[in-house]
């Protein structure tokens, strides 16, 4: 739809700018939300995201490339332009989603542990804000046609011009937009639920289970299938397993101990 | 005073990832080195924030430390632009022009 934009003279590409409006969006309402609940500061949760930032950019890249290597590790080529290839890989763009969640969870981690925060009250007091982040990113793949949709011409169908990624001229089912309203959908409910306060309820947990099964289901809807797949599912599927499975123990435990932790 | 040499080195590397997004800037497309540039602009803004915050955190509050941090942070958003894109988006471009 648009893949760039001119900003001053430069050409930048819409998805670096949807992201980095999603990451501050989730600045502000997060800051507000450590307001709200006055356990952790609004201060501590600003650099925690920052950690956490760091994190998601480097395991979204991360990810990226170990799910490349059956792709983009050309058996015809040598070890050495091989590895010239990856770095240009590296520089030119890719980021994948749960890659990125799992290095803010890491970064999150680093910063709680190291500055003796308490990371259960931080990450319950952000996590409402993490689809926030995620639907900014999911219109950002819209603009750049990239992560799209199965082959579709019924209602709200979309037909991408100058995309990069996207086949042109083919109408496509926007699952971009659909995983952008439901990630828009869920901050919402984690929202209600953040300012309710329910005792023993894990928000993290909540979050985890709803947004892997959304993500698994939508899968079977996406167009883009050069991407991993391993028995007849693609990697974000199995991925979305093990969250699932995971936001579930956290709902569990928080519900029987009222702890997530395991700490004593 | 703690942490104040922290500061300084957070303002420094914060000043060094935006002089390089800014070389980079002038020399893309007319220099193969200006595609590095912009990566090791990225780490030495992330080095930036980390110095930024691990001052803090030792008790140094003054203008430094604040520069330095929104240094980094502006640093991190330039260079990471420049670089990010979605999965398949550049990648499958730049895959179709090796292979």
């Amino acid at each position: 739809m648009l893949p760039f934009i001119e900003i001053f003279g430069k050409t930048v590409p819409m998805y670096a700018v949807m992201a980095f409006l999603g990451a501050a969006a989730m600045c502000a309402v997060s800051a507000a939300f450590a307001r709200v609940r006055k356990n952790v500061s609004a201060e501590d949760i600003f650099y925690m995201l920052l950690y956490a930032g760091i994190g998601c950019l480097i395991g979204a890249k991360l990810l990226y490339l170990i799910i490349s290597v059956d792709v983009y590790w050309l058996t015809d080529k040598s070890f050495t332009e091989n590895l010239k290839y990856w770095v240009q890989l590296l520089m030119s763009g890719g980021l994948v989603f749960y890659g990125g969640l799992i290095g803010a969870f890491l970064g999150a981690l680093r910063y709680c542990k190291h500055f003796k925060i308490p990371f259960e009250d931080s990450v319950e007091t952000v996590i409402p804000t993490v689809p926030l982040f995620h639907a900014f990113g999911r219109i950002g793949c819209f603009c750049a046609g990239c992560c799209y949709g199965m082959e579709y011409d019924g209602i709200f169908s979309v037909t991408f011009k100058k995309s990069l990624g996207a086949p042109n001229g083919i109408p496509l089912l926007p699952v971009q937009l659909i995983e952008a309203s439901g990630n828009f959908l869920l901050f919402v409910l984690l929202t209600l639920l953040f300012v309710r306060n329910i005792p023993r309820l894990s928000l993290s947990g909540f979050y985890l289970a709803c947004y892997a099964a959304m993500r698994f289901t939508l899968e079977f809807f996406r167009g883009d299938i050069i991407r991993g797949k391993a028995m007849g599912i693609s990697t974000s599927q199995w991925i979305s397993v093990f969250v699932f499975a995971a936001g579930i123990i956290l709902i569990v435990r928080k519900a029987k101990t009222g702890k997530i932790s395991i700490q004593k | 005073m703690p942490g104040k040499n922290l500061a300084i080195g957070s303002l420094v590397c914060g000043i060094l990832s935006l002089v390089l997004i800014f070389v980079s800037s002038i020399l893309i497309f007319s220099n193969s080195i200006a595609f590095v540039l912009p990566i090791i602009g990225l780490i030495l803004a992330i080095v930036s924030i980390v110095l930024a915050v691990n001052s803090k955190k030792q008790g140094f509050d003054g203008g430094i430390q604040k520069a330095g941090l929104v240094l980094g942070i502006i640093g991190t958003v330039l260079c990471g632009i420049t670089f990010m894109a979605c999965v398949f988006c550049i990648g499958a471009a730049t895959a179709s022009e090796l292979s």
